[in-house]
């Protein structure tokens, strides 16, 4: 009971209030406390992704006992994670071997994934475009001329467009996003006074 | 000595603090408090209910956020969804992007199996963590998606800009989709490509949804309190600007 709830409450409670005291008071040791307890953060989640290299080797070693070499995703995985080990502890992290497998595979394979956004874009705008109630015609009128004041050729086409795009853009958009944002913000102080208070225990992974 | 500039922040803070506090206590002593029905929370029986005929797993994420605010919100809901897997008798993937969003997840996890009486139920191996890569986490839930065919696709927490490439991939494979985040950004693209969204704020308000637990209750009623502080503030400021007075901005620049 101490271990599981007790002492990470208090962890929290004092954590939470120095980092916060600390953010609004020009007090240097109260300061100083709160960078040891930002470095310990970091420390911690460097313990926690330990835990969850052991969880990746863990369910494709599974994968690869039930399917056998024909799980040619979980042999990849297996053979990039060990050679990337290998080559980062033998060799250091800015060896060629490591400068190769960073730049020719993790970035041009991050890129990829990145470059499917465009086409989504297009399939998403396509349904959110179909005309089904009022909402969506007033999204479809208004996305046409947003669409005609972003290109030189709506211009052309609808002179008053790029009038009416900055307009939509920077009053409409925008009231609409900060109105988000602000409620966002004040669901974040609660959850962290939560968490801080001890009054938040599925955190602890306690019901 | 308060830093300067932060003075203004400091008592904004020291007041929603209060307020929900306040609120929190006289719900823990009996206040009544009314939650409206979100259509997306609503919809998480169905879709477990979905993926339990098609005998097809649930697919859950809480997001390429670390331990951020939306990302506790993420977990109370993951907390609902594994006792309803639990319940029904349904497979739960659960899929995490950061290590200390990993070890927390896999207790939630492991806890609700437990308080639901099944705990051979809870398997570590589908509770994931991809990597903190964005797009090897973005791809690597892609390929989950696909590879299980998730019957319902549930993503409540902090998304970027991977969110559009996993509710498209959602859509694609037919999946009952329910998202929410707090990111502005992102909302509009759930919007397109998901079945429910749980917008912004509401996504704060699952405790109270699911548990009706008076602690969730008591500040949710806090926030709503300060948030129609806010509105006034706003709404002053507006009238002040507009009649030539900056004394509200001096003020809150302070």
């Amino acid at each position: 009971m101490f271990i599981r709830k007790l002492l990470p409450t208090y962890i929290a409670f004092v954590c939470g209030t120095v980092v916060t005291i600390a953010y609004f008071f020009t007090f240097k040791p109260l300061q100083s406390l709160a960078q040891d307890i930002m470095q310990w953060r970091s420390i911690i989640a460097i313990f926690a992704l330990g835990l969850g290299a052991v969880n990746i080797l863990m369910v494709h070693l599974r994968n690869l006992r039930r399917d056998g070499w024909k799980n040619i995703y979980s042999l990849a995985m297996l053979l990039t994670f060990c050679t990337t080990i290998i080559i980062g502890l033998g060799w250091g992290q800015s060896s060629k071997g490591y400068r190769f497998i960073f730049d020719y595979i993790n970035v041009p394979t991050g890129s990829a994934i990145f470059s499917l956004l465009a086409f989504y874009i297009g399939t998403a705008a396509y349904r959110a475009f179909r005309v089904k109630n009022t909402e969506a015609a007033i999204l479809l009128v208004t996305g046409c001329i947003v669409m005609l004041g972003r290109v030189p050729l709506g211009a052309q086409i609808l002179p008053v467009a790029p009038k009416i795009t900055d307009w939509i853009m920077s009053v409409l958009n925008v009231g609409g996003q900060r109105g988000v944002m602000v409620a966002g913000a004040v669901g974040f102080i609660a959850v962290s006074l939560r968490i801080i208070a001890g009054l938040e225990r599925r955190v602890y992974g306690v019901e | 000595m308060l830093v300067a500039k932060r003075i203004f922040d400091f008592w904004a803070l020291f007041a929603a603090c209060a307020l929900i506090g306040v609120s929190i206590y006289r719900a823990s002593k009996g206040m009544k408090v009314d939650v409206r029905p979100i259509a997306g929370f609503e919809a998480i029986d169905e879709a477990v209910g979905r993926a339990a005929e098609m005998g097809k797993p649930v697919h859950f994420t809480p997001g390429f956020g670390g331990l951020v605010a939306a990302t506790f919100a993420g977990l109370e809901v993951l907390g609902y969804v594994t006792s309803l897997a639990a319940k029904y008798g349904v497979r739960l993937i659960v899929t995490v992007s950061q290590p200390e969003t990993y070890a927390v997840t896999e207790q939630v996890v492991r806890q609700a199996y437990l308080a639901a009486g099944k705990p051979e139920a809870f398997k570590p191996e589908d509770c994931r963590f991809i990597s903190s890569d964005q797009w090897a986490y973005a791809s690597g839930v892609i390929g989950i998606l696909f590879r299980e065919r998730a019957a319902s696709n549930i993503m409540i927490g902090q998304f970027a800009a991977e969110s559009l490439i996993l509710a498209e991939a959602g859509n694609t494979i037919g999946a009952i989709q329910i998202a929410g985040t707090t990111n502005a950004y992102q909302i509009p693209f759930f919007v397109v490509a998901c079945d429910y969204v749980v917008l912004g704020d509401e996504m704060f308000a699952a405790g109270a949804h699911f548990a009706k637990n008076q602690v969730h209750l008591g500040s949710l009623r806090g926030e709503d309190l300060f948030k129609a502080a806010c509105l006034v503030l706003i709404l002053l400021g507006t009238v002040m600007v507009c009649s030539g007075s900056d004394a509200l901005l001096k003020i809150m620049a302070l």
